[in-house]
Protein backbone atom coordinates (compact mmCIF):
# COMPACT_ATOMS: atom_id res chain seq x y z
CA UNK A 1 0.00 0.00 0.00
CA UNK A 2 1.25 3.06 -1.07
CA UNK A 3 1.99 6.49 1.99
CA UNK A 4 -1.55 8.10 1.86
CA UNK A 5 -1.65 12.02 0.94
CA UNK A 6 -1.38 14.77 3.20
CA UNK A 7 -2.63 17.56 2.87
CA UNK A 8 -2.34 21.45 4.29
CA UNK A 9 -5.42 23.52 5.14
CA UNK A 10 -5.30 25.33 1.91
CA UNK A 11 -5.01 22.62 -0.17
CA UNK A 12 -8.22 20.46 1.86
CA UNK A 13 -10.62 24.28 1.35
CA UNK A 14 -9.07 24.27 -2.49
CA UNK A 15 -10.45 20.50 -2.87
CA UNK A 16 -13.49 20.43 -1.44
CA UNK A 17 -14.50 24.05 -2.78
CA UNK A 18 -13.82 22.74 -6.32
CA UNK A 19 -14.69 19.24 -5.72
CA UNK A 20 -11.30 17.79 -6.85
CA UNK A 21 -9.58 14.81 -5.13
CA UNK A 22 -12.35 14.83 -2.31
CA UNK A 23 -11.92 11.15 -1.45
CA UNK A 24 -8.49 11.45 -0.72
CA UNK A 25 -9.06 14.48 1.82
CA UNK A 26 -11.87 13.62 3.21
CA UNK A 27 -10.02 10.37 4.04
CA UNK A 28 -7.10 12.88 5.22
CA UNK A 29 -9.70 14.20 7.35
CA UNK A 30 -10.82 11.40 9.20
CA UNK A 31 -7.08 9.91 9.57
CA UNK A 32 -6.18 13.60 10.93
CA UNK A 33 -9.22 14.45 12.81
CA UNK A 34 -11.52 11.85 13.70
CA UNK A 35 -10.18 10.68 17.22
CA UNK A 36 -9.61 14.61 18.39
CA UNK A 37 -13.51 15.15 17.52
CA UNK A 38 -14.21 11.48 18.99
CA UNK A 39 -12.70 11.93 21.90
CA UNK A 40 -14.65 15.75 22.45
CA UNK A 41 -18.11 13.29 22.58
CA UNK A 42 -17.20 10.56 24.44
CA UNK A 43 -15.54 13.52 27.12
CA UNK A 44 -18.82 15.29 26.96
CA UNK A 45 -21.18 12.14 28.11
CA UNK A 46 -21.75 10.18 24.42
CA UNK A 47 -20.70 6.68 23.73
CA UNK A 48 -18.67 5.68 20.71
CA UNK A 49 -21.57 5.85 18.27
CA UNK A 50 -22.27 9.05 19.46
CA UNK A 51 -19.17 10.12 18.57
CA UNK A 52 -19.27 8.38 15.49
CA UNK A 53 -22.32 10.00 14.31
CA UNK A 54 -21.26 13.07 15.34
CA UNK A 55 -18.23 13.26 13.47
CA UNK A 56 -19.46 12.02 10.28
CA UNK A 57 -21.98 15.15 10.87
CA UNK A 58 -19.12 17.48 11.83
CA UNK A 59 -17.28 17.03 8.79
CA UNK A 60 -20.71 17.30 6.48
CA UNK A 61 -21.29 20.71 8.19
CA UNK A 62 -17.76 21.72 7.52
CA UNK A 63 -18.53 20.43 3.51
CA UNK A 64 -20.95 22.66 2.85
CA UNK A 65 -19.88 25.48 4.74
CA UNK A 66 -16.59 25.51 2.55
CA UNK A 67 -18.47 25.19 -0.34
CA UNK A 68 -21.21 27.66 0.26
CA UNK A 69 -17.98 29.77 1.14
CA UNK A 70 -18.95 30.86 4.50
CA UNK A 71 -15.52 29.30 6.32
CA UNK A 72 -13.46 32.72 6.24
CA UNK A 73 -10.49 30.97 7.33
CA UNK A 74 -9.65 32.64 10.58
CA UNK A 75 -9.09 29.89 11.93
CA UNK A 76 -7.34 26.66 11.12
CA UNK A 77 -9.30 23.94 10.02
CA UNK A 78 -8.90 21.88 13.10
CA UNK A 79 -10.41 24.60 15.26
CA UNK A 80 -13.60 25.09 13.13
CA UNK A 81 -14.44 21.25 13.48
CA UNK A 82 -14.08 21.63 16.73
CA UNK A 83 -16.34 24.37 16.98
CA UNK A 84 -19.22 22.18 14.54
CA UNK A 85 -19.18 19.54 16.72
CA UNK A 86 -19.13 21.14 20.03
CA UNK A 87 -21.91 22.71 18.28
CA UNK A 88 -23.71 19.35 16.72
CA UNK A 89 -23.23 17.62 20.05
CA UNK A 90 -24.76 20.31 22.30
CA UNK A 91 -27.98 20.50 19.92
CA UNK A 92 -27.81 16.67 19.76
CA UNK A 93 -28.04 16.73 23.65
CA UNK A 94 -30.65 19.68 23.48
CA UNK A 95 -32.91 17.31 21.55
CA UNK A 96 -32.73 14.51 24.03
CA UNK A 97 -33.70 17.02 26.85
CA UNK A 98 -30.72 15.00 28.82
CA UNK A 99 -30.75 16.64 32.34
CA UNK A 100 -27.89 15.04 33.98
CA UNK A 101 -25.42 17.67 35.87
CA UNK A 102 -22.49 16.43 33.69
CA UNK A 103 -24.45 17.90 30.53
CA UNK A 104 -25.60 20.97 32.28
CA UNK A 105 -22.35 22.07 33.05
CA UNK A 106 -21.25 21.41 29.26
CA UNK A 107 -24.74 23.72 28.21
CA UNK A 108 -23.19 26.18 30.48
CA UNK A 109 -20.09 26.16 29.04
CA UNK A 110 -21.94 26.25 25.43
CA UNK A 111 -23.33 29.61 26.10
CA UNK A 112 -20.58 31.09 27.14
CA UNK A 113 -18.62 29.90 23.71
CA UNK A 114 -21.79 30.28 21.37
CA UNK A 115 -20.25 31.15 18.21
CA UNK A 116 -21.19 31.77 14.53
CA UNK A 117 -20.61 28.39 13.65
CA UNK A 118 -24.25 28.03 15.28
CA UNK A 119 -25.72 30.04 12.93
CA UNK A 120 -24.68 28.10 10.23
CA UNK A 121 -25.33 24.87 11.46
CA UNK A 122 -29.04 25.51 12.04
CA UNK A 123 -29.53 25.39 8.02
CA UNK A 124 -26.75 22.05 7.90
CA UNK A 125 -29.77 21.08 10.60
CA UNK A 126 -32.61 21.99 8.30
CA UNK A 127 -30.55 20.00 5.08
CA UNK A 128 -29.92 17.37 7.32
CA UNK A 129 -33.88 17.10 7.74
CA UNK A 130 -34.54 17.34 4.04
CA UNK A 131 -32.08 14.86 3.48
CA UNK A 132 -34.41 12.48 5.63
CA UNK A 133 -37.57 13.42 3.26
CA UNK A 134 -35.18 13.37 -0.14
CA UNK A 135 -34.11 9.74 1.19
CA UNK A 136 -38.01 8.95 0.48
CA UNK A 137 -37.83 10.31 -2.97
CA UNK A 138 -38.34 7.28 -5.81
CA UNK A 139 -34.72 6.28 -6.96
CA UNK A 140 -35.57 7.65 -10.26
CA UNK A 141 -36.30 11.40 -8.85
CA UNK A 142 -33.38 10.94 -6.32
CA UNK A 143 -30.80 9.65 -9.13
CA UNK A 144 -32.01 12.76 -11.61
CA UNK A 145 -31.64 15.28 -8.64
CA UNK A 146 -28.57 14.75 -7.61
CA UNK A 147 -27.39 14.70 -11.11
CA UNK A 148 -28.67 18.22 -11.50
CA UNK A 149 -27.87 19.63 -8.34
CA UNK A 150 -24.97 17.84 -7.25
CA UNK A 151 -23.32 17.20 -10.14
CA UNK A 152 -24.26 20.37 -11.72
CA UNK A 153 -24.50 18.16 -14.96
CA UNK A 154 -26.42 19.63 -17.63
CA UNK A 155 -29.51 17.85 -19.26
CA UNK A 156 -27.58 17.06 -22.53
CA UNK A 157 -25.06 15.32 -20.11
CA UNK A 158 -27.86 13.61 -18.03
CA UNK A 159 -29.47 12.18 -21.29
CA UNK A 160 -26.48 10.51 -21.73
CA UNK A 161 -25.99 9.33 -18.08
CA UNK A 162 -29.67 8.16 -17.92
CA UNK A 163 -31.48 5.99 -21.05
CA UNK A 164 -35.59 6.29 -21.21
CA UNK A 165 -35.81 10.04 -21.53
CA UNK A 166 -36.79 11.28 -24.78
CA UNK A 167 -35.33 14.86 -25.01
CA UNK A 168 -34.07 17.35 -22.46
CA UNK A 169 -37.81 18.74 -22.26
CA UNK A 170 -39.07 15.03 -21.22
CA UNK A 171 -36.09 15.14 -18.86
CA UNK A 172 -36.63 19.00 -17.21
CA UNK A 173 -40.39 18.19 -16.91
CA UNK A 174 -39.16 15.05 -14.59
CA UNK A 175 -37.08 17.27 -12.80
CA UNK A 176 -40.02 19.88 -11.98
CA UNK A 177 -42.23 16.85 -11.00
CA UNK A 178 -39.52 15.44 -8.66
CA UNK A 179 -39.07 18.86 -7.08
CA UNK A 180 -43.00 19.03 -6.62
CA UNK A 181 -42.96 15.68 -4.91
CA UNK A 182 -40.11 16.68 -2.78
CA UNK A 183 -41.92 20.33 -1.82
CA UNK A 184 -44.98 18.51 -1.42
CA UNK A 185 -43.23 16.09 1.36
CA UNK A 186 -41.68 18.84 3.05
CA UNK A 187 -45.28 20.49 3.16
CA UNK A 188 -46.65 17.56 5.22
CA UNK A 189 -43.51 17.52 8.20
CA UNK A 190 -45.19 20.29 9.90
CA UNK A 191 -42.05 20.46 11.88
CA UNK A 192 -39.69 20.57 9.25
CA UNK A 193 -41.71 23.20 7.24
CA UNK A 194 -41.61 25.63 10.64
CA UNK A 195 -38.26 24.81 10.98
CA UNK A 196 -37.44 25.75 8.03
CA UNK A 197 -39.73 29.45 8.27
CA UNK A 198 -37.95 30.22 10.91
CA UNK A 199 -34.36 30.08 9.85
CA UNK A 200 -35.22 31.66 7.14
CA UNK A 201 -36.93 34.44 8.87
CA UNK A 202 -33.40 34.50 11.00
CA UNK A 203 -31.66 36.00 8.00
CA UNK A 204 -30.61 31.61 6.26
CA UNK B 1 -50.98 29.48 2.22
CA UNK B 2 -48.52 27.74 -0.03
CA UNK B 3 -50.21 24.95 -0.58
CA UNK B 4 -52.90 26.07 -2.38
CA UNK B 5 -50.67 27.59 -5.11
CA UNK B 6 -51.07 25.61 -8.41
CA UNK B 7 -49.04 23.28 -9.32
CA UNK B 8 -47.28 25.25 -12.12
CA UNK B 9 -46.14 27.77 -10.41
CA UNK B 10 -43.78 25.18 -8.35
CA UNK B 11 -42.90 24.34 -11.74
CA UNK B 12 -41.82 28.26 -12.66
CA UNK B 13 -40.12 28.60 -9.40
CA UNK B 14 -38.07 25.93 -9.97
CA UNK B 15 -37.11 26.98 -13.34
CA UNK B 16 -36.54 30.07 -11.83
CA UNK B 17 -33.76 28.87 -9.15
CA UNK B 18 -32.27 26.58 -12.19
CA UNK B 19 -31.72 29.87 -14.52
CA UNK B 20 -34.22 28.21 -17.13
CA UNK B 21 -36.80 30.99 -17.84
CA UNK B 22 -36.42 33.45 -20.81
CA UNK B 23 -36.43 37.32 -20.55
CA UNK B 24 -40.69 37.69 -20.33
CA UNK B 25 -41.11 34.19 -17.91
CA UNK B 26 -38.29 35.91 -15.37
CA UNK B 27 -39.69 39.48 -15.19
CA UNK B 28 -43.36 38.09 -14.59
CA UNK B 29 -42.15 35.93 -11.44
CA UNK B 30 -39.55 38.55 -10.77
CA UNK B 31 -43.38 40.74 -10.46
CA UNK B 32 -45.49 37.94 -8.52
CA UNK B 33 -42.72 37.25 -5.58
CA UNK B 34 -42.85 40.77 -4.99
CA UNK B 35 -46.38 40.90 -4.58
CA UNK B 36 -46.88 37.29 -3.07
CA UNK B 37 -45.31 36.22 -0.25
CA UNK B 38 -46.51 32.98 -0.18
CA UNK B 39 -44.64 32.54 -3.25
CA UNK B 40 -41.72 34.39 -1.92
CA UNK B 41 -41.90 31.85 0.82
CA UNK B 42 -41.93 28.91 -1.62
CA UNK B 43 -39.00 29.71 -3.79
CA UNK B 44 -36.93 30.28 -0.16
CA UNK B 45 -37.73 26.66 0.49
CA UNK B 46 -37.25 25.49 -2.59
CA UNK B 47 -33.51 26.77 -2.64
CA UNK B 48 -33.65 25.38 0.70
CA UNK B 49 -33.66 21.93 -0.70
CA UNK B 50 -31.85 22.50 -3.45
CA UNK B 51 -29.29 23.28 -0.93
CA UNK B 52 -29.88 20.13 0.59
CA UNK B 53 -30.04 17.87 -2.60
CA UNK B 54 -26.21 19.19 -3.05
CA UNK B 55 -25.47 18.54 0.66
CA UNK B 56 -27.01 15.02 -0.08
CA UNK B 57 -24.64 14.84 -2.64
CA UNK B 58 -21.26 15.68 0.24
CA UNK B 59 -23.05 13.46 2.58
CA UNK B 60 -23.39 10.40 0.83
CA UNK B 61 -19.86 10.63 -0.30
CA UNK B 62 -18.93 11.16 3.18
CA UNK B 63 -21.04 8.40 4.28
CA UNK B 64 -19.35 6.11 2.57
CA UNK B 65 -15.82 7.18 3.83
CA UNK B 66 -17.14 7.25 7.31
CA UNK B 67 -18.23 3.57 6.75
CA UNK B 68 -14.71 2.73 5.22
CA UNK B 69 -12.93 4.40 8.11
CA UNK B 70 -14.91 2.35 10.67
CA UNK B 71 -14.61 -0.87 9.36
CA UNK B 72 -10.70 -0.36 9.09
CA UNK B 73 -10.47 0.68 12.46
CA UNK B 74 -12.78 -1.93 13.21
CA UNK B 75 -10.53 -4.67 11.57
CA UNK B 76 -7.52 -3.35 12.85
CA UNK B 77 -8.90 -3.22 16.49
CA UNK B 78 -9.69 -6.67 16.80
CA UNK B 79 -6.26 -8.09 14.99
CA UNK B 80 -5.22 -9.55 17.72
CA UNK B 81 -1.97 -7.39 18.52
CA UNK B 82 1.02 -10.06 17.44
CA UNK B 83 3.34 -10.35 20.45
CA UNK B 84 7.07 -10.88 19.58
CA UNK B 85 7.64 -14.50 20.53
CA UNK B 86 10.44 -15.84 21.94
CA UNK B 87 11.87 -16.70 18.75
CA UNK B 88 13.86 -20.01 18.73
CA UNK B 89 15.94 -19.40 15.25
CA UNK B 90 19.13 -18.11 17.32
CA UNK B 91 18.82 -20.85 19.09
CA UNK B 92 18.60 -23.35 16.04
CA UNK B 93 21.45 -21.28 14.86
CA UNK B 94 23.48 -22.13 17.36
CA UNK B 95 21.94 -25.65 17.73
CA UNK B 96 22.60 -26.24 14.23
CA UNK B 97 26.30 -24.99 14.32
CA UNK B 98 26.94 -27.61 17.51
CA UNK B 99 25.42 -30.34 15.76
CA UNK B 100 27.25 -29.24 12.61
CA UNK B 101 30.54 -29.74 14.97
CA UNK B 102 29.46 -32.12 16.77
CA UNK B 103 28.59 -34.23 13.55
CA UNK B 104 31.78 -33.27 11.65
CA UNK B 105 33.69 -34.45 15.00
CA UNK B 106 31.89 -37.56 14.61
CA UNK B 107 32.30 -38.49 11.22
CA UNK B 108 36.25 -37.28 11.96
CA UNK B 109 36.98 -39.51 14.60
CA UNK B 110 34.40 -42.54 13.35
CA UNK B 111 36.86 -41.71 9.94
CA UNK B 112 40.02 -41.54 11.83
CA UNK B 113 39.18 -44.58 14.98
CA UNK B 114 40.35 -47.86 14.66
CA UNK B 115 42.03 -50.58 16.59
CA UNK B 116 45.94 -49.34 15.60
CA UNK B 117 44.69 -45.70 16.50
CA UNK B 118 43.48 -46.80 19.71
CA UNK B 119 46.15 -49.57 20.24
CA UNK B 120 48.68 -46.85 19.43
CA UNK B 121 47.52 -44.13 21.51
CA UNK B 122 47.20 -46.09 24.27
CA UNK B 123 50.16 -48.83 24.21
CA UNK B 124 53.12 -48.38 26.46
CA UNK B 125 56.12 -50.16 25.81
CA UNK B 126 56.61 -52.53 29.20
CA UNK B 127 60.24 -51.77 31.28
CA UNK B 128 61.75 -54.18 33.36
CA UNK B 129 61.68 -52.65 36.47
CA UNK B 130 65.06 -52.65 38.15
CA UNK B 131 64.99 -54.06 42.01
CA UNK B 132 67.51 -53.13 44.05
CA UNK B 133 69.81 -55.65 45.45
CA UNK B 134 68.59 -57.89 41.96
CA UNK B 135 70.62 -55.80 39.52
CA UNK B 136 71.22 -59.05 37.53
CA UNK B 137 69.03 -59.63 34.66
CA UNK B 138 68.68 -62.72 32.49
CA UNK B 139 69.62 -62.45 28.88
CA UNK B 140 65.53 -62.63 28.09
CA UNK B 141 65.53 -59.57 30.30
CA UNK B 142 68.92 -58.40 28.57
CA UNK B 143 67.13 -58.99 24.95
CA UNK B 144 64.06 -57.56 26.29
CA UNK B 145 65.49 -54.70 27.33
CA UNK B 146 67.71 -54.47 23.85
CA UNK B 147 64.72 -54.42 21.97
CA UNK B 148 66.16 -57.71 20.24
CA UNK B 149 62.49 -59.36 20.17
CA UNK B 150 63.26 -62.18 18.12
CA UNK B 151 66.08 -62.86 20.61
CA UNK B 152 63.69 -62.90 23.07
CA UNK B 153 61.47 -65.29 21.59
CA UNK B 154 64.76 -67.35 20.61
CA UNK B 155 65.71 -67.29 24.44
CA UNK B 156 62.26 -68.34 25.62
CA UNK B 157 62.07 -71.45 22.93
CA UNK B 158 64.77 -72.53 24.22
CA UNK B 159 63.81 -72.19 27.65
CA UNK B 160 62.60 -76.00 29.20
CA UNK B 161 60.85 -74.83 31.94
CA UNK B 162 58.95 -71.45 31.61
CA UNK B 163 57.72 -69.18 34.23
CA UNK B 164 55.44 -66.72 34.17
CA UNK B 165 58.03 -64.02 33.49
CA UNK B 166 59.31 -65.71 30.53
CA UNK B 167 55.49 -66.33 29.41
CA UNK B 168 54.66 -62.42 29.81
CA UNK B 169 57.87 -61.16 27.71
CA UNK B 170 58.08 -63.31 24.97
CA UNK B 171 54.39 -62.22 24.65
CA UNK B 172 55.49 -58.43 24.91
CA UNK B 173 57.93 -59.65 22.50
CA UNK B 174 55.56 -60.92 19.93
CA UNK B 175 53.21 -58.43 20.21
CA UNK B 176 56.11 -55.57 20.05
CA UNK B 177 56.56 -57.39 16.33
CA UNK B 178 53.03 -57.40 15.57
CA UNK B 179 51.90 -61.02 16.29
CA UNK B 180 49.26 -60.09 18.50
CA UNK B 181 47.49 -63.52 17.77
CA UNK B 182 50.41 -65.61 19.46
CA UNK B 183 51.15 -63.16 21.95
CA UNK B 184 47.58 -64.18 23.38
CA UNK B 185 48.58 -67.44 23.29
CA UNK B 186 51.29 -66.95 25.32
CA UNK B 187 49.05 -64.23 27.76
CA UNK B 188 46.44 -66.63 28.33
CA UNK B 189 49.52 -69.15 29.59
CA UNK B 190 50.00 -66.94 32.15
CA UNK B 191 46.54 -66.50 33.46
CA UNK B 192 46.12 -70.63 33.52
CA UNK B 193 49.47 -70.73 35.49
CA UNK B 194 48.50 -67.69 37.82
CA UNK B 195 45.10 -69.35 38.15
CA UNK B 196 46.80 -72.67 39.97
CA UNK B 197 49.53 -70.74 41.78
CA UNK B 198 49.13 -69.02 45.37
CA UNK B 199 51.32 -66.33 43.70
CA UNK B 200 49.87 -64.49 40.59
CA UNK B 201 53.18 -63.22 39.47
CA UNK B 202 52.90 -60.85 36.04
CA UNK B 203 49.18 -60.73 36.51
CA UNK B 204 48.56 -57.18 36.51
CA UNK B 205 50.74 -56.37 33.47
CA UNK B 206 49.06 -59.48 31.71
CA UNK B 207 45.65 -57.70 32.62
CA UNK B 208 46.72 -55.04 30.49
CA UNK B 209 48.56 -56.33 27.83
CA UNK B 210 46.78 -59.28 27.17
CA UNK B 211 43.74 -56.68 26.49
CA UNK B 212 46.00 -54.72 24.32
CA UNK B 213 46.68 -58.10 22.13
CA UNK B 214 42.84 -58.39 21.73
CA UNK B 215 42.60 -54.97 20.44
CA UNK B 216 45.46 -55.78 17.87
CA UNK B 217 43.45 -58.22 16.70
CA UNK B 218 40.20 -56.46 16.22
CA UNK B 219 38.29 -58.61 18.82
CA UNK B 220 36.88 -55.45 20.51
CA UNK B 221 34.42 -57.44 22.73
CA UNK B 222 37.64 -59.10 24.31
CA UNK B 223 39.82 -56.15 24.46
CA UNK B 224 36.54 -54.54 26.28
CA UNK B 225 36.04 -57.41 28.67
CA UNK B 226 40.12 -56.98 29.65
CA UNK B 227 39.15 -53.05 30.38
CA UNK B 228 36.25 -53.73 32.18
CA UNK B 229 38.46 -56.65 34.55
CA UNK B 230 40.71 -53.63 35.23
CA UNK B 231 38.57 -51.06 35.97
CA UNK B 232 36.35 -53.75 38.62
CA UNK B 233 39.43 -53.02 40.52
CA UNK B 234 40.44 -49.09 41.35
CA UNK B 235 43.44 -50.65 43.31
CA UNK B 236 44.86 -52.63 39.84
CA UNK B 237 48.00 -50.76 38.33
CA UNK B 238 46.83 -50.10 34.93
CA UNK B 239 43.23 -49.21 36.50
CA UNK B 240 44.07 -45.52 35.13
CA UNK B 241 45.38 -46.98 32.02
CA UNK B 242 42.34 -48.59 31.36
CA UNK B 243 40.03 -45.35 32.18
CA UNK B 244 41.99 -42.98 29.92
CA UNK B 245 40.53 -45.00 26.89
CA UNK B 246 37.65 -43.60 25.84
CA UNK B 247 34.49 -45.65 25.85
CA UNK B 248 32.64 -44.05 22.78
CA UNK B 249 35.96 -44.99 20.92
CA UNK B 250 34.84 -48.29 21.69
CA UNK B 251 31.47 -47.93 20.49
CA UNK B 252 33.32 -46.88 17.45
CA UNK B 253 34.84 -49.50 16.82
CA UNK B 254 31.92 -52.20 17.27
CA UNK B 255 29.97 -50.83 14.52
CA UNK B 256 32.31 -50.52 12.11
CA UNK B 257 33.44 -54.02 13.45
Amino acid sequence: MGKEPVFSDKEVLTAIKSRQNMDAVLRFMYKDYFGLLEYYVKQNGGNEEDAADMVQETFIAFVDIVQQDKFRGDSSIKSFLYSIIRNIWFTELRKRGSSDRRNSQFEKQKDVVADPVAKQLVEHENKQLIFQVFNRLGIKCKELLLLVYYEDYSMKEILDQIPGYENEQVLRNKKYKCMKQLLQMIDTDENLRINIKNALQNGQ
Amino acid sequence: MANNLPDDIVETLVAYLDGELNQEALAQTNQLLKEQPALQERLNTLKVAKAAIKSAGNRTQIENIHAQFLHNRKLKAQQVPVRKMFSFKPLLRVAAVVIFVLVGASVYEYRTTSNESIFAANYTEYSIPVLRGNEQQSLMEKAFQAKEYNSVINIFDAIAVKSQKDYFLVGLALLQKGDAVSAIKYFMEIKKLNGISEEKPYDYETDFYLAMAFLKTGDVDKFQEGLNQILSNPSHPYYQKAKDIKRWQLSILKWKN
